[in-house]
């Protein structure tokens, strides 16, 4: 079976060259690829470089090997890429986790996205305070303090 | 790019924000209410609800944040919707959440109260992929009517713990059943029928009452891989032809009111006569695990 590649342009310029296999984990670059057929290049207006390689590595990780006797992977390797995601979305910093999330829905990458999301949920949002939420997001309170008092009278409920 | 103090949440579209927002429950959801403005309503735009009412005796601030989410929620579709509440929610109130959920177009629907009154709409509803119906706690559902017509056309998943509806009714409104828990059924629904199931894949029955005599010519055909039931010995059984079962845990007790004595002076012989005739009908399975217990 000859490996196809398939050659990404980040919106700054940087060329990646991956096999196709890696690129189609986005269901959005099979429709890239149709469109502009006689190009070998895609152009990603929407994805700079240091997200894109990201992205690849992610996928890379994450490839199906379509080869051998075509068994799904073993419990074993789920665990380990289990932890892997784990470890690669602990290496990154806010303004890449939510880069990562844009080009993860632009790209329609959905393990990817998933990952992402869940990431931002369980390690940003639960089990934390209002006050803690925005500390850890820099969210600014632009409510005064007579209309966050009425904000959470109206879900009250979800303050008990 | 100075990311330690800037806000970079709150720039992602709406619908980015609401997808994580429906990671967390219902409540932690609304909490983020009062983050700032920006995220005021974003909350209510999620496709999946939870509402469980820890407390006891429901408080007037969890039905208010029900409606309240109901309203905000405009046209939006609901995917998952699941209720937990104690008495101290009207069940009309109920009806009314219910009523738009379904109109929503509810796929997964989860509800454990004390009283529904709604049951056979809810039974008639095209979207329902997954339907649990049962009660918080104690005893099985009941809306005080018989139910008349089930179709559920797209269920695949049923768990119900009501005595409103019987079993013949309930499966053959449901065409494209995979997994069926009944608990609670009513043999006496339960008449003469013919229901021929072909994608139920597993099933668990548990019957609180027996009838003393199924007519004779009840007959069912089922493919299954998996069946789980759980009953006294009735008097007679009806003619089953169980296809394809690979397991079978069968519970068979004898009736309350068959005591010590009879069951000393032989009636007990005669009433695992009956269960054999019963098993017979389930020759084929692979699996077979019997439990008795008196």
């Amino acid at each position: 079976m000859s490996k196809k590649n398939i050659v990404l342009k980040s919106s700054n310029g940087i060329i990646f060259e991956v096999e196709e296999a890696v690129a189609l984990q986005s269901e959005t670059i099979p429709y890239m690829i149709e469109d502009d057929c006689a190009n070998d290049t895609i152009p990603l207006a929407n994805v700079t470089g240091d997200i894109l390689a990201l992205v690849i590595e992610y996928c890379k990780k994450h490839v199906v090997v379509a080869d051998g006797d075509g068994g799904g992977s073993s419990s074993s390797s789920q665990e380990d890429l289990k932890n892997w995601d784990a470890q690669f979305m602990n290496d990154l910093d806010q303004s890449k986790i939510f880069n990562l999330l844009l080009a993860a829905d632009f790209l329609n990458i959905k393990t990817l996205f998933d990952l992402t999301c869940q990431f931002v949920a369980d390690t940003m949002i639960k089990g934390k305070s209002v006050e803690e939420v925005r500390r850890t997001l820099n969210i600014e309170k632009d409510y005064t303090s007579e209309e966050e008092a009425k904000a959470r009278q109206e879900n009250e409920w979800a303050f008990k | 790019i100075d990311f330690v103090s800037k806000d970079l949440i709150s720039d992602l579209p709406n619908h980015l924000i609401s997808h994580i927002l429906s990671l967390l429950s219902t409540k932690e959801a609304a909490s983020t209410s009062v983050l700032s403005k920006r995220w005021h309503f974003l909350f209510a735009s999620v496709p999946n609800f939870d509402f469980d009412d820890a407390n006891e005796e429901t408080t007037t601030s969890f039905v208010e944040f029900v409606d309240r989410v109901f309203t905000l929620l405009g046209n939006g579709t609901i995917n998952k919707f699941s209720l937990s509440c104690g008495d101290g929610v009207n069940p009309i109130r109920i009806s009314c959440w219910m009523l738009n959920v379904l109109l929503h177009g509810v796929t997964d629907l989860d509800l454990n109260v004390s009283k529904l009154y709604l049951c056979s709409l809810i039974l008639r509803s095209k979207s329902l992929v997954k339907l649990r119906l049962g009660p918080r706690y104690g005893h099985s559902l009941t809306s005080g009517m018989e139910v008349v017509d089930v179709f559920l056309p797209n269920l695949r998943w049923l768990f119900l713990d009501s005595r409103d509806v019987g079993l013949a009714k309930l499966l053959a409104g449901c065409p494209m059943i995979e997994e069926i828990t009944l608990m609670n059924l009513r043999w006496g629904f339960w008449k003469s029928c013919t229901v021929s199931i072909t994608k139920l894949k597993r099933q668990t029955f548990s019957f609180e009452h027996i009838i003393l005599s199924l007519k004779e010519e009840s007959f069912i055909t089922l493919k299954l891989v998996y069946v789980a039931y759980y009953d006294t010995i009735a008097d007679k059984y009806m003619k089953i032809s169980f296809d394809l079962i690979i397991e079978a845990h069968i519970s068979l007790r004898l009736t309350k009111d068959v005591d010590v004595n009879i069951i000393k002076s032989g009636k007990a012989i005669e009433m695992v006569g009956k269960a054999n005739a019963f098993l017979r009908g389930m020759q084929r399975s692979n699996t077979f695990r019997i439990y008795r217990s008196t």
